[in-house]
């Protein structure tokens, strides 16, 4: 065998090897998805009565545990799209101030925002929960909202600012002369320049928002009013929770953010990269 | 520019779909049932009680657990709920909240009906208020439990054994499952255990079950009059030998391993499974999940049956535990939360919700209890339950004596005792006197 | 309207510095709101001396102190070293590598709660899908893979590398994507070893974006909440906790809010050098303003 070949050879099992890794976890969710509910501890590699019931319960609601699906479906829904405009409202105006604008305090403002961005989300529940009970937000999609848009939008400003930074000054300066003001610069210069960033950020906020569980725990309690994620959390705790409906759900949960990810996935590496990094 | 406006055009329409939580006039986090009927049975007297009152509530169901979890930074926020009910109040919270003065009195929903009420139910809902130094009621009862013993008959039999072959003292009782049970059905290929014997942290179940040990060989950790007696030599011998007793089963293989990180619900999954021979649990719901979907194995497999006779030959005393219902004092709706428990607490509307819960747990009212609903002997775990509190000796927690002992429980330290034993390898007595010595601290 | 340079200056605020209050102002509500007064609150419930008493009083938190260290050290260098590895292999230009570099990324999009549930399943020791193999395959009772204190942290690392791995692999193959292809060239030229390829040009030219990510994510590690809670919950007996999942059980589960409070600010040893020296690489890599 040539040496080509050896190497080519062991690419693919490394190839292999990275694919199993990666779709085990996901291939157990979608078997239990399947399996009867019943017959759930079998261990099985593949069910032996495999059916699609456990999702037709799930859309019919067709279980106590699972009377709001829709509802929270749509709680998900519009808290991961207003987290998303309000971050991309906030960011994109005062990425707009710290990177465009001479400002004495504009790199104080920058440094702060990044110290929010490295205070891990987990730290702050405590005292944030206590916060939300004083501003009258707890059990408000609200105050999730709110959570998410302090954990999100100091990354967004960072991400935008340095992406906006590839943008050349001259335009700003040109529309300056033609007796632009700093309002119109950014409405008509900036807003549009910066776009496949800020679609980056927006993907990345509206994640966030839909994945988030912490504090969508802590601070929704009817269950009209909470995410699919809390509903999610109360299979796990519950007694004899019916876990193939758990994994239906989940896998259901999962198709919009894949979907939205590899669909704006080019902007995502873009966006992302640019600016650098979020776990 | 468009997508400026766009932007601020979206997040207007926004504002205004949010649903905002409105004002209520009861405001209630109540524990989620095992099955839509008991969830019914609650919704129903919420209705009646709205219907009477012309008032509205709102009622917000969690996991067990996870009630609690929400409680207590609301609670520290001051902004509690008005009415909640959760498994651990009494075990670990109620007695330290009474103390420190945040719970409402609620000696006016509980003294007209006291009568109807067990006494030994009456007084695990009394505690001493730091402030004041009084006694009062600072919560009311729902339902009673205590551990239960299950097993699997057809397994048994599979073994080539007979319910008549069960020793009924301690140890042999343990040891048969153990020792004759187990290797009979793995050397016919079945991967099972024969104890489900949980040491976790994350589940109250191991709590109750070592209480009934310690109870088994006389270990009286804390006095009636509240002193904490487990650094007593000769207490603390006996709370090793139930404790050698307890590890026994995971020490020598007899119990799944994954039993030290067992949650509330993995013992049931565990059983029900067939992974392990015995279960025991504070509650019938291990039986009652299979009363609907598989009465063979409720009727023919399915056994609930006393615990064995402690190492003395004398019959065991089992715990009982009494669900509480909680009013804070920083709750907004203090009068309609009182208003609904007068509703609530009465047998025509306590009784159909006990039933819809089809007998997982006893009642607390005579009235209630003497229904033949609970000592028909045709319901084989139902009709044993009830010979569990009506005959054997029935006691209270420790913290019912001292109430320092709830934070044993909101700290875990048995459950981090035995990970001591059975995780890290030390002797049960280095274990125990750290346990005694943990004790005599977050107790004092 | 007038040019900037005619513009009159007022006399204490520029027209950059008002426009610059205006177009801040949203962030400015936000960040006092939700960050400096929850911060100032935190810092408040954190004088409370004798939570550290009780903190340090509990075996469990040395054992969860060391956890956390363990965790860092060997889940964030594992993670990084794996990407830095990966992000070669995913910068090939062969189609079914691009296609895989895809798939790879599903982890990170997926929500954590039934991805992780999911690997607790596969990894129960009774019935999961990986015992159940080895007892039908060699009737052999597989390890406690979640059970044992030494492999549920394991397990923690390994999901946590699950889950992350995916995301620090693209940017570095972004990184590796953004070196010069002349730099290659003329190291050809020179006749290098693929290693000395790696070693003089790859590396170093990589080396910044590295090390800025390694210190990322090794904050963000920190408050790796999920990875813990839905895996191992901290158990069994509360071994596999880490600093974020304890300060949630003091507070939410034992009532104790200071003690809670004070197991978060107990990692700011680790922390405030780590948020510092990357405050200034950030803001440096970020250009003109600092």
């Amino acid at each position: 065998m040539s040496r080509r070949a050896f190497e080519y050879l062991g690419l693919g099992l490394l190839g292999i090897v990275v694919f199993l890794w990666t779709m085990a976890p996901l291939y157990n969710m979608m078997i239990m998805s399947i399996t009867p509910v019943n017959a759930i501890f079998a261990g099985k590699l593949w069910p032996e009565n495999p059916t699609l019931g456990n999702y037709a319960t799930v859309f019919r609601q067709d279980n106590h545990y699972l009377k709001f699906f829709w509802v929270q479906l749509g709680n998900s829904v519009f808290i991961a799209a207003a987290s998303m405009v309000i971050v991309l409202a906030i960011a994109t105006l005062a990425s707009f101030a710290v990177g465009r604008l001479k400002l004495r305090y504009g790199p104080l403002v920058n440094n702060l925002a990044l110290t929010t961005y490295l205070i891990p989300a987990a730290f702050l529940a405590i005292p944030f929960y206590q916060v939300m009970g004083a501003y009258k937000l707890l059990d408000t999609q609200w105050g999730l909202i709110f959570a998410v848009v302090t954990f999100t939008t100091p990354y967004a400003i960072w991400v935008l600012r340095n992406y906006a930074d590839s943008v050349p000054f001259e335009l700003d300066e040109a529309a300056m002369v033609d007796g632009a003001s700093r309002w119109q610069i950014f409405r008509l210069v900036y807003v549009p320049l910066i776009r496949p960033a800020m679609i980056a950020v927006g993907t990345f906020a509206l994640l966030h928002a839909w994945n988030e569980y912490l504090y969508a725990f802590l601070i929704l309690s009817h269950e009209t009013r909470v995410t699919l994620t809390v509903t999610l959390g109360l299979f796990r705790s519950d007694d004899s929770a019916p876990w193939p409906l758990l994994m239906a759900v989940g896998i259901i949960y999962s198709v919009p953010p894949t979907v939205l990810y590899f669909s704006v996935r080019k902007y995502m590496v873009t966006g992302l990269t640019s600016g650098g990094v979020k776990d | 520019m468009r997508s400026v406006r766009s932007v601020l055009a979206a997040a207007v329409v926004a504002f205004g779909f949010a649903v905002p939580a409105q004002a209520q006039d009861l405001v209630i986090w109540w524990t989620k049932g095992v099955t839509e009927a008991e969830d019914n049975a609650f919704k129903a007297v919420v209705a009646l009680w709205e219907k009477q009152t012309g008032k509205k509530a709102d009622v917000s169901y969690y996991a067990s657990g996870d009630t609690e979890a929400k409680t207590i930074p609301a609670l520290k926020a001051g902004l509690p709920p008005d009415l909640t009910y959760d498994f651990s109040y009494d075990l670990a919270y109620t007695p330290t909240w009474a103390y420190d003065d945040l719970m409402a009195d609620v000696s006016d929903v509980i003294e007209p009906i006291k009568d109807q009420i067990q006494p030994g139910v009456l007084d695990s809902l009394q505690f001493i208020n730091g402030k004041t130094g009084k006694k009062s009621y600072y919560a009311m009862p729902f339902f009673q439990m205590s551990p239960h013993v299950h097993y699997w008959n057809d397994l048994l039999e599979q073994a080539g054994f007979k319910e008549s072959d069960i020793p009924n003292s301690w140890e042999p009782f343990f040891d048969f499952w153990c020792s004759k049970v187990q290797p009979a059905l793995r050397a016919k290929g079945n991967r099972i255990y024969g104890l489900g014997q949980g040491s976790s942290t994350s589940s109250n179940d191991p709590f109750f079950n070592v209480h009934i040990y310690l109870n088994a060989y006389g270990a009286e950790i804390v006095a009636p009059d509240g002193k904490l007696r487990i650094g007593e030599p000769d207490i603390k011998k006996k709370v090793v030998q139930a404790i050698d007793s307890y590890v026994k089963p995971i020490k020598g293989q007899c119990s799944p391993p994954d039993a030290t990180n067992w949650g509330g619900s993995d013992d049931n999954v565990s059983f029900l499974n067939k992974k392990n021979l015995v279960a025991m649990n504070p509650t019938l719901s291990i039986p009652m999940s299979q009363l609907a979907s598989n009465p063979d194995n409720y009727y023919k497999n399915m056994r609930t049956v006393p615990w064995p006779n402690g190492p003395d030959g004398k019959p065991t005393p089992t715990m009982i535990s009494v669900k509480q219902i909680l009013i804070f004092k920083q709750s907004k709706n203090i009068d309609n939360a009182k208003s609904f428990m007068k509703t609530f607490l009465t047998p025509a509307n306590m009784g159909p919700m006990m039933k819809a819960m089809n007998g997982r747990f006893m009642p607390v009212m005579p009235a209630l209890i003497n229904d033949p609903f609970y000592s028909d002997p045709k319901d084989p775990h139902r009709s044993a339950a009830f010979k569990q509190y009506t005959q054997a000796v029935n006691k209270p927690f420790p913290q019912t004596y001292n109430r320092n002992y709830a934070k044993v429980m909101a700290e875990q330290l048995w459950g981090k005792m035995l990970g001591r034993i059975v995780l890290d390898g030390w002797t049960t007595e280095k274990a125990v006197d750290e346990l005694a010595e943990r004790m005599a601290k977050v107790m004092s | 309207m007038t040019a900037p340079a005619a513009a009159p200056r007022a006399p204490w605020l520029s027209s950059d510095a008002a426009w610059g209050l205006f177009f801040l102002f949203p962030y400015i509500v936000v960040f006092v709101l939700f960050v400096a007064y929850p911060i100032g609150y935190a810092v408040w419930l954190a004088t409370d001396l004798k939570a550290y008493q009780r903190l340090f009083d509990d075996p469990i938190y040395w054992r969860t102190a060391w956890n956390t260290l363990v965790f860092l050290l060997i889940g964030v260098n594992l993670k990084m070293i794996l990407a830095l590895f990966l992000s070669g292999f995913f910068a090939l230009p062969y189609l079914w590598v691009r296609i895989l570099g895809a798939i790879f990324l599903l982890p990170w999009a997926v929500p954590h709660i039934p991805s992780i549930i999911s690997i607790r399943w596969m990894l129960n020791s009774e019935w999961g899908m990986v015992n159940t193999l080895l007892f039908d395959l060699f009737r052999i009772d597989g390890p406690n893979w979640l059970t044992n204190p030494s492999y549920g942290l394991s397990a923690i690392i390994a999901v946590h590398i699950w889950k992350y791995l995916p995301f620090w692999t693209m940017i570095l193959v972004a990184g590796r994507m953004a070196i010069p292809k002349d730099l290659y060239d003329a190291a050809a030229v020179d006749g290098a070893t693929k290693w000395q390829r790696f070693r003089h040009v790859t590396f170093p030219q990589l080396k910044a974006l590295f090390l800025t990510s390694t210190m990322l994510t090794t904050i963000w590690s920190l408050g790796d909440f999920n990875s813990v809670y839905l895996l191992t919950g901290g158990g069994p007996a509360d071994r596999t906790n880490t600093l974020a999942t304890m300060g949630i059980r003091y507070a939410f589960r034992q009532a104790d809010f200071e003690a809670g409070i004070v197991t978060m600010v107990s990692a700011i040893p680790i922390l405030i050098p780590l948020v510092i020296l990357l405050t200034r690489r950030l803001s440096k890599a970020g250009g003109r303003q600092a």
